[in-house]
């Protein structure tokens, strides 16, 4: 059905798309190069276009060596990865869930339970940190990674996402289902979690990026340095005065790698063809 | 087996929400509750703000070194809290433990929240612990700020200062000769060195005059102090005739004169001295440690006093620390036992090769041979002589804040005396103040 | 309606137990540690709480409220933050739904691209912030230096009260847009494929296809996504602490930052919690016409 984009038309694009990139790119290509740095050149380099040119030093990977040796970066990205994994997981269960029923499921009060969890959705974090500890403290779950997951896993922006996604799905697909006598239970899990993968893609790596930089919560529940999570060990590399710049930089490099690694894990739920969107330009 | 999954997760979701209903009030915590460890000797807590950095892993050594030479008779456990740069996460740390209980028997608190904290009652006074020869062995400044309503508080293990650094080389060119430690410039004399240094390419100063926060106060209230005045009167609350004095004004003034001369930038750029884009700089003591890494012939200065009447002043601070109220009688002693060996003068020397930051004693200047020469014997003769505490007030953040609100307002394009009125206004009405 | 959901009441069906199951878990956990939290700051509203001293907090009744009807700040703080939002938006919806749809295509190395686009989102706001103020440095930062070679400016950008909070926006809709970007992005695959191809045979044009496929196939997204990003703007706090402290002249002082500050830095948690009540009605009162706004449209 589809045509092939002419070879003229695919370099139109892709210079198109180099540009784009470029844009949102350079803060990322800035943090990688300057990595390769030592502080004079990066402040030699900052006001030109110098500032994305790599200037090797002798010993390339200085700044990655340092940052290892001076922190417990990749023990603390262990960490991070583990509790956050917990909280994704449960987190995509229950959200998607809530989210579903709130889509298609009748049940008593649904639109006041929902005008109440888009309400909820609106209280800044800091208004509520300081109530949220207590419980977290009241319940014994300071210094344990319970207290960063239990507080993460519900989320009305989630089960707002999921609603609105779920409520696309054409009712069709669920009514030969029930037809044929099948669970609730089962409709969700069999027929429309396989259909909306992408929505879950994407609810991993928003949630992901935000609980990977998340920092004053974590320290707040955490006190022991050996639990520490990304953003703690990272913090470090701030506070010695004068900072060193290409050792921030090395750092904030090794922990945005699991982040693209995630990202581009994730890719295979977005693969679109031309057909189904009909933007060919 | 997902039905399974999902009443797992129930449960464990109900057994946390009736946790939350039986909580109730909670008794204060684990601190309090068992003095004694197993081998007789007293257990304390102490809380510091540094982790994996140098100073971080200093105080880890240090409490072992405290643990091993009182076995048997005190042990103390050290929690270190990351923060960020401006303190956030290790302060709402404390905040949350002061409202919820928790509070360690010790912790550290930046020199400038003392007020606050003391005026809390989060914090108990130390004096009685120290000698009088002890204290007086501290930098003056060091008492100034760990005291509220004359009573001591807090104690610092390290000390901060403030002058100005200059390039050798322009110096010279331009035919300058730079003030001794014991003579500091007028900002008369320091704005005509900054007008012969200022070129197309090089400004004569540079302020870090785009800080939003407390470094403009830790910075310039020394010029304030030293025309004999302050930010806020003595009692430590009412602002007004201070934070707008003429003092404050004719500071304010100046560093309008220094950018609108085109002699000092409103928005420097990052490290402009050491990249020999400014011919002197403003700034800490820990500034040396990052100037080595520059191929810059540097030299220090005393900061600049008012004029040939006023007396010389500088900046000083750090952090320190402080018993908190939560530390319980039978455990007094012991507190105040490692308080005082984090701030001996073993520790305050250590802590010079950890963050290279001026000691808070001078028998711990005695051992440090870079502070008895040029160029860091400026800092070491500042501390001893000239430098003046930050107001230690319950106000002070509000005080800062609008301080140097009120500097930003001028240098883009406020009027100094209104942009300072209007500081007071608003401190007035933030502390409920007349 | 409302006599038949009465009639259910006594006998909820099984579909009803499903519903209520499946939200159960969330809004267990919503209500522990959202909801009651945020009465908790609600109470504190009506109290001198300080952070520093929890025992000495007494009722003080409607003295928080009075004094924030004076705060001059504060005012300036609502009006920045509402010119934030209105700008913000449109400008990130705009911008996410462009690069969603430019991404959404069958060429080689896309998936490169995407990643590219995403790319500021994976860095924390702290973090480009700090580097956006390089940027925006008015003696030689890169802006200025690019602007300058093509012969426009130099311009002061964040230390001028003019456009300051433009710079804040800009910023903010660059970094913010990847986000959007995804979820418009997984909602375009939820449109059918053979819609597109009965209208290529009927002779629509991309555009034509644009109108009236794309867009009201992303319809439940889209209300999402502006939504979403309306909450958020309401919550700006990062960009003004890390770049302005507020400045220049309160230009870029927000709700949300003047909370903090009032609460966290000068420790009155009692006023602080007056703000954010007042803050969370005044949005709710928005999202609520909104939303009422965008159902009315989704029924039509």
């Amino acid at each position: 059905m589809q045509k092939r984009m002419s070879v003229p038309k695919k370099i139109i694009n892709y210079i198109v798309l180099i540009i784009i990139a470029l844009v949102f790119m350079f803060p990322l290509i800035w943090m990688v190069v300057s990595s390769f740095k030592n502080d004079v050149q990066i402040f030699t380099d900052i006001s030109s276009m110098k500032a994305f040119v790599p200037t090797f030093m002798e010993d390339i990977f200085i700044n990655y060596k340092q940052v290892v040796q001076k922190l417990p970066l990749l023990q603390a990205m262990l960490h991070s990865f583990g509790y956050i994994s917990v909280i994704i997981l449960i987190s995509l269960i229950v959200n998607s869930m809530a989210g579903y029923a709130f889509a298609r499921l009748k049940f008593p009060k649904k639109n006041l339970i929902f005008s109440i969890i888009l309400a909820v959705m609106i209280i800044p974090a800091q208004t509520v940190m300081l109530p949220q500890f207590s419980i977290i403290y009241k319940m014994g779950f300071t210094n344990s990674y319970m207290g960063l997951i239990l507080p993460a896993i519900a989320s009305p922006m989630y089960i707002f996402l999921f609603r609105q996604q779920f409520l696309g799905i054409p009712e069709s697909i669920e009514e030969a289902a029930k037809l044929d006598g099948a669970s609730q239970v089962r409709i969700f899990f069999q027929l429309i979690v396989p259909l909306a993968k992408p929505i879950y893609a994407t609810v991993i790596i928003l949630q992901f990026i935000a609980l990977w930089n998340d920092f004053v919560w974590p320290v707040m529940v955490i006190s022991d340095t050996s639990k520490q999570t990304v953003q703690m060990a990272l913090s470090s590399l701030f506070n010695i005065k004068p900072v060193n710049y290409g050792n921030v930089m090395a750092g904030l490099t090794i922990v945005t790698i699991p982040v693209l690694i995630l990202f581009l894990a994730l890719q295979k739920y977005y693969v679109a063809g031309v057909a189904s969107t009909g933007a060919k330009n | 087996m997902k039905k399974k999954v999902i009443s797992a997760l129930m449960a464990t979701v109900m057994a946390a929400g009736l946790l939350v209903g039986c909580g109730g009030k909670d008794s204060n915590d684990a601190s309090s509750e068992t003095a004694k460890n197993a081998d007789g000797s007293t257990e304390i807590s102490i809380w510091v703000h540094e982790t994996d950095s140098p100073e971080g892993q200093l105080y880890k050594k240090l409490i072992d070194d405290f643990n091993k030479e009182n076995e048997g008779k005190y042990h103390a456990t050290l929690t270190q809290i990351a923060r960020s740069g401006d303190a956030g996460g290790y302060d709402d740390k404390i905040n949350a433990a002061i409202s919820n209980g928790g509070l360690p028997d010790v912790f550290t608190i930046d020199g400038v929240r003392v007020g606050e904290f003391a005026d809390a009652g989060a914090i108990v006074p130390l004096g009685e612990y120290y000698t009088e020869d002890d204290l007086a062995d501290f930098n003056p400044s060091i008492i100034q700020q760990g005291t509220y309503k004359d009573e001591l508080y807090t104690v610092g293990c390290f000390d901060s200062s403030v002058g100005i650094f200059y390039n050798k080389d322009m110096f010279e060119k331009a035919g300058i000769t730079p003030a001794t430690k014991e003579d500091p410039w007028t900002l008369e004399e320091l704005t005509d060195a900054a007008k012969k240094l200022t070129t197309d390419d090089c400004y004569g100063i540079t302020m870090s005059l785009d800080a939003t926060d407390e470094t403009v106060i830790y910075f310039f209230l020394p010029l304030i102090q030293s025309q004999g005045s302050n930010v806020i009167a003595d009692d430590g609350v009412t602002a007004k005739g201070y934070l707008n004095g003429d003092a404050a004004l004719n500071t304010v003034s100046w560093i309008k004169d220094m950018v609108d001369n085109g002699y000092a930038s409103a928005t420097p750029e990052e490290n402009s001295f050491e990249l020999g884009k400014a011919a002197m700089a403003i700034n800490g003591s820990w500034a040396p440690a990052g100037l080595a890494d520059y191929d810059i012939n540097w030299g220090l200065m005393p900061m600049a006093k008012y004029d040939e009447e006023s007396e010389a002043a500088s900046a000083c601070g750090s952090w320190t620390f402080g018993m908190s109220k939560d530390c319980p009688d039978e455990k007094k002693e012991a507190a105040a036992e490692l308080i005082k060996f984090m701030t001996s003068t073993d520790a305050d020397a250590q802590m010079y090769g950890a963050n290279s930051m001026p000691p808070a004693r001078q028998s711990a200047f005695d051992q440090i041979d870079a502070f008895k020469e040029a160029p860091l014997d400026v800092f070491q003769y500042q501390l001893a002589n000239t430098a003046q505490a930050r107001p230690v007030s319950v106000n002070y953040a509000v005080l800062s804040n609008q301080f140097a609100t009120a500097v930003q307002n001028v240098l883009t394009g406020m009027d100094p005396k209104e942009a300072l009125d209007e500081a007071v206004t608003q401190y007035n009405f933030q502390t409920d103040t007349e | 309606m409302r006599a038949a959901s009465k009639q259910k009441k006594h006998k909820l069906t099984k579909e009803n137990w499903t519903g209520l199951a499946f939200i159960a878990p969330a809004v267990i956990l919503l209500f522990v540690f959202l909801f009651v939290p945020f009465v908790m700051t609600l109470g504190y509203s009506f109290t001198n709480y300080n952070i520093l001293k929890p025992d000495a907090m007494k009722f003080v009744g409607l003295k928080n409220f009075i004094k924030l009807a004076q705060d001059t700040v504060f005012r300036k703080s609502i009006i920045n933050t509402f010119v934030f939002v209105i700008l913000v938006v449109p400008l990130q919806v705009g911008l996410g739904l462009g690069l969603a749809l430019l991404i959404n295509k069958k060429l080689k190395g896309i998936s490169i691209f995407r990643m590219a686009f995403f790319a500021p989102t994976v860095l924390s706001l702290v973090v480009v912030s700090i580097l956006w103020s390089y940027i925006y440095n008015p003696n030689n930062g890169l802006l200025n230096s690019l602007l300058g070679s093509v012969g426009i400016g130099p311009f002061k950008f964040l230390n001028d009260p003019g456009t300051a909070m433009l710079c804040i926006v800009i910023l903010s809709a660059w970094q913010g847009c990847g986000f959007q970007m995804m979820i418009f992005l997984s909602g375009l695959q939820d449109i059918p494929a053979y819609l597109y191809e009965a209208a290529a045979v009927d002779g629509a044009t991309p555009f034509q296809q644009f109108l009236n496929i794309t867009l009201p196939g992303l319809k439940n997204i889209t209300t999402f996504i502006s939504l979403s990003i309306v909450v958020s703007a309401f919550q700006l706090i990062v960009q003004p602490m890390m770049m302005t402290g507020g400045g220049p002249q309160n230009s870029t002082m927000t709700i949300v930052y003047e909370i903090y500050q009032t609460g966290f830095k000068y420790n009155q948690m009692g006023y602080g919690s007056a703000m954010a009540l007042v803050f969370t009605v005044m949005v709710l009162v928005i999202t609520l016409i909104q939303n009422k706004i965008t159902s009315k449209s989704n029924e039509e």
